[in-house]
């Protein structure tokens, strides 16, 4: 190599390592979302994007990608450690990657109204927000995303009426698997898309899920028995990568929390309305609820605590099981 | 299909190495095809499923992709277009395989750093996949990019100068891929104190590349570049001035590859080279020759309702050429239709099904769209009818013309055919009962039919050895390993069009600028096509769907008439370049240039447009049915 080409770039060298990194360009936060954009989580994510810019003065700017277009909940959470994403709306299953303890909450028949909800999470959050931390990510809030419900193919009202059938199981879930199999029932894993033809086949005559998603996929046009129990609360959350939490700037924070406060407490409501919205929809089209009678609730949550002991320390952490069963007893007795 | 593979190496460490690579193929396809065995039989006697095994079955995908991507590299067959390469003399031929070569070599190596990273920084650390670390299945990307690389190299012209050049290109590969590289560093050994200023540099020096380098890569493309390595190249260069991980594009590769819809591909492929390699091709053709050949176009219709009727449960993923193009090809061939006409009628008429129950696309339309599935199914009907209808006449015409030759029909002849094919055609018997029955899903119904067809050529009919079918499968291991490592990386591209936000953008665009709903359709039309020619049809459902669903709201399209428009669309997509799956998968089957095959089918590519055209603008065709059923209830 000629001396000139060598001093040449040893000079371009020099040149870019002077380059200053910061500058005032906005930050731009990627954020990924498996709602659809006309959804309220769509519309609150829109509304928030919109404040931000406002509140930050154009510092601070988020795009949001809808519907899953960037990707399923998993897939969101690589490209955040990638950082091709910088923050991700996703559901328990997708906190349930970065703190296998989340899905805890979602044991059947253990939480049973909003109220119970609130009181248990706000013992829990700051150890699943820690967690989640170790995996250099940011909890920016928590969201309720619905009630999981049985949709069958028969009425269901007791175990017994749903030991014969065949349940369907997410087979990426294991741990939701093992808890139904703690309790005996028969499942067949099958992929979110081929729901409705194993319904249709026979591969499959119950399935667990939110109203919401069962009126969108059209499942209850077979599986047209909704029991009245509420399996377990379904939650949302707003994350974001540490790296890029931190990049805000410090004064911004209080503003940007401040302003996202209201949007998001405007969302627990409009996604219970949009649940009982569905369920009357789907009332409309043939959908049959099956009243579980309190004595008949008890019986299902016997066979819970029956089956659910032996996975305590390996499937389910027992920790954070035994601080939801104390919260739950201190805040029935309230 | 004999000369896939190349004789064995002479060096005696070579042959030993060969054969383990091949051993560890062999063996995921057997796990593959036994694992989703294991577990339906398990459920349906133990009553248990066998915990992980669907998990397992998605993930061993990876090795099928990467080790099959090494074995094509080793065989040199990865798929290229290299059309300049048969006009050119010795010496350009000579210059044009070093540029080439440096050109693979650069963006392989590239993409070594970029899939390592992904393995070292992108997963969730002590993630599990059934009993084993995910680890254990991620590790075949960067191990596969990492041969693949170094059999550009050794395939590289053979002087000094050739080599050389080509080793020039591991270091421009790195350096494209600086910051995975950086990455790696980091991960291993903490973040090095130069990592922002050298990142931020070379994104700078880097981006007046990008233009050139896509242009070169399309140029070389021409030139016999494998397109495995075009589509990823670009999609490298376009990720660069975005700022983006480059690591996304093997992740998207990954998160294609791992998706439950996939296993079924291989394992449909490598019932095809079982009984390509067996005697059932020339059963079969006797068979169809008997029943259908006296009719004009007899076996033209035979020939386009089978590939329909299994394209609706394939998912038109497009193995239906993979499965039965060979014997089809025979059939026709020697039934005095050109090869040219054979070619582009098996090529057409391998996505045709798209619109017919129970197929995949339908479904996940429906569902993403919110619309009836079942009404979805009602509207595809008549339209699927008249792409099998038109296909079909052509062919008869065609026939005529050409004066192709009938087999008067013979009952004893038709009887004996039909005795001795009986075991060849019950497996698409099979197919189909154990899949619309619901007893399986098109896994495990494809599982079964590979056992099936494994069971009945090497164990009863004896066609086969069980070398022969080793044989076999490593040769279906290295057409599977160049069609999904090209899937993988078209995948990567697809998402550079999404992180631009444009179709977003596109679609604000129409609704202020557009008022006129025919308008409206010619200009959906003409985008569809696009969007068609470089992404995939599960893709396509996922980003352009949602966005093209408010807008027909918005001119007053039905919403059963507009999927339907979509999935058309997306089924002539599966015939155009460049990322025209059909074309792909007919190149590797009948080995032709791409080229060739490309203008195979323009005759009913055109068929296929006059039938988009009536689809469109007459809703009648995809609503009929739809309102009678309802209007019955």
């Amino acid at each position: 190599m000629s001396r000139t080409i060598k001093s040449l770039l040893c000079g371009l060298l020099v040149a870019a390592l002077s380059i200053p990194v910061a500058s005032a360009a906005p930050l731009v936060i990627k954020v990924g979302s498996v709602a659809p954009e006309a959804t309220p989580w769509g519309e609150s994510l829109n509304k928030l994007a919109a404040e931000w810019k406002r509140v930050s003065n154009g510092q601070v700017e988020l795009k949001i990608y809808h519907g899953g277009i960037a990707g399923g909940e998993s897939d969101s959470i690589r490209k955040m450690r990638l950082n091709q994403l910088q923050g991700a709306v996703v559901t328990s299953f997708g906190v349930n990657e970065l703190t296998k303890d989340f899905l805890t909450l979602s044991i059947p028949f253990m939480i049973r109204t909003d109220a119970e909800l609130d009181y248990v999470l706000s013992k829990l959050s700051d150890r699943f927000k820690a967690e989640v931390a170790a995996q250099k990510f940011h909890v920016f809030a928590w969201s309720k995303a619905g009630w999981v419900r049985f949709f069958s193919k028969t009425p269901l009202k007791v175990p017994a009426d749903l030991k014969p059938l065949k349940l369907a199981s997410n087979p990426v879930d294991q741990q939701m698997f093992e808890a139904w199999q703690s309790m005996g029932y028969n499942q067949v894993p099958v992929e979110l898309p081929n729901t409705l033809t194993a319904l249709n086949s026979g591969r499959i005559d119950a399935l667990y899920a939110s109203p919401i998603a069962t009126g969108g996929f059209q499942w209850f046009g077979i599986a047209k028995y909704m029991a009245s129990i509420r399996i377990a609360p379904f939650l949302g959350g707003i994350l974001f990568t540490q790296a890029t939490w931190d990049k805000i700037p410090a004064n911004l924070k209080p503003a940007l929390e401040a302003a996202a406060a209201p949007i998001m407490q405007k969302l627990d409501g409009d996604i219970q309305q949009m649940e009982t919205d569905a369920i009357k929809t789907m009332k409309t089209y043939g959908l049959i609820e099956t009243t579980v009678t309190p004595a008949e609730e008890l019986v299902w949550k016997a066979e819970v605590d029956a089956g659910i002991s032996g996975l305590l320390g390996k499937s389910f952490n027992k920790e954070v099981y035994e601080v939801m069963v104390a919260s739950l007893a201190e805040f029935r007795k309230k | 299909m004999s000369d896939i593979l190349r004789a064995p190496a002479k060096s005696k460490f070579f042959r030993f190495f060969h054969r383990a690579e091949e051993w560890v193929g062999i063996g995921s396809l057997f796990l593959l095809l036994l694992l989703p065995l294991a577990d339906f039989l398990s459920r349906k006697f133990l009553n248990e499923p066998i915990p992980g095994s669907l998990i397992t079955t998605r993930h061993l995908m990876l090795y099928i992709t990467f080790i099959g991507g090494m074995l094509a590299a080793r065989e040199g067959q990865h798929l290229a277009i290299g059309t300049f390469i048969s006009f050119a003399n010795e010496r350009l031929k000579k210059l044009l395989h070093a540029v080439t070569s440096f050109a693979a070599v650069t963006i392989s190596t590239a993409f070594v750093w970029g899939s390592l990273s992904l393995f070292l920084t992108g997963f969730t650390p002590g993630a599990l996949v059934g009993f084993l670390p995910l680890q254990v299945f991620t590790v075949v990307l960067p191990i596969g990019m990492t041969f693949i690389t170094v059999r550009f190299i050794t395939k590289a012209e053979t002087s000094l100068t050739g080599k050389l050049i080509a080793i020039f290109g591991v270091l421009l590969g790195t350096y494209l891929a600086l910051q995975p590289f950086a990455n790696v560093l980091t991960a291993l050994f903490g973040q090095p104190d130069w990592y922002d200023n050298a990142v931020a540099f070379w994104a700078a020096s880097l981006t007046p590349l990008v233009i050139p380098g896509i242009l070169l890569l399309i140029l070389l493309a021409f030139a016999g570049l494998p397109l495995f390595v075009v589509l990823g190249g670009i999609a490298w260069f376009l990720f660069l001035p975005t700022g983006g991980a480059l690591e996304t594009i093997p992740s998207e590769g990954f998160t294609l590859l791992t998706d439950g819809s996939m296993p079924a591909i291989p394992l449909f492929t490598l019932v095809g080279f079982i009984l390509a390699e067996g005697k059932s091709a020339e059963r079969l053709i006797r068979l169809f020759r008997a029943w259908f050949g006296w009719m004009p176009g007899g076996l033209i219709f035979v020939t386009v309702a089978v590939s329909a009727f299994f394209t609706t449960f394939t998912g038109a993923s497009g193995v239906t050429i993979l499965a039965l193009g060979m014997i089809l090809y025979l059939i026709l061939t020697k039934s005095g239709y050109s090869p040219l006409f054979a070619i582009g009628l098996l090529t057409a008429s391998g996505s045709i099904g798209i619109l017919l129950p129970p197929s995949l696309p339908m479904i996940l339309y429906g569902s993403s769209s919110r619309v009836s599935v079942l009404d979805m199914f009602l509207g595809g009907l008549i339209p699927g009818a008249m792409m099998i209808v038109a296909m079909t006449l052509f062919g008869v015409f065609t026939s005529l013309k050409n004066k192709v030759e009938r087999t008067p029909f013979h009952l004893k002849e038709a009887l004996k055919a039909f005795r001795d094919g009986l075991l060849d055609i019950l497996l698409p018997v099979l197919i189909v009962a154990v899949y619309f029955s619901g007893a399986m899903d098109l896994t495990e119904t494809a599982a079964t039919a590979a056992a099936y067809a494994v069971f009945i050529q090497v164990v009863v009919l004896r066609d086969l050895k069980w070398r022969d079918l080793f044989r076999a499968m490593t040769k279906a291991m290295v057409i599977m390993g160049g069609i999904l490592v090209i899937l993988a990386f078209a995948r990567g591209l697809s998402y550079y069009i999404v992180d631009t936000q444009l179709p977003t953008q596109l679609a604000a665009w129409v609704k202020t600028s557009i008022t006129e709903p025919w308008v409206f359709l010619a200009f959906l039309n003409l985008t569809l096509l696009v969007v068609g020619m470089f992404m995939d049809i599960y893709s396509a459902i996922v980003v352009v769907a949602p966005l093209i669903i408010p807008m027909g709201a918005v001119f007053g399209i039905d919403p059963i008439h507009l999927g339907i428009i979509f999935l058309v669309n997306m089924e002539i997509g599966f015939l155009t370049p460049p990322v025209g799956l059909n074309l792909y998968l007919a190149s590797y089957c009948f080995k032709q240039p791409l080229g060739k095959i490309t203008v195979s089918v323009l005759p009913f590519l055109a068929i296929q447009l006059a039938i988009l055209m009536l689809v469109t603008y007459v809703p009648w065709f995809s609503t009929a049915l739809v309102q009678l059923v309802h209007a019955v209830k």
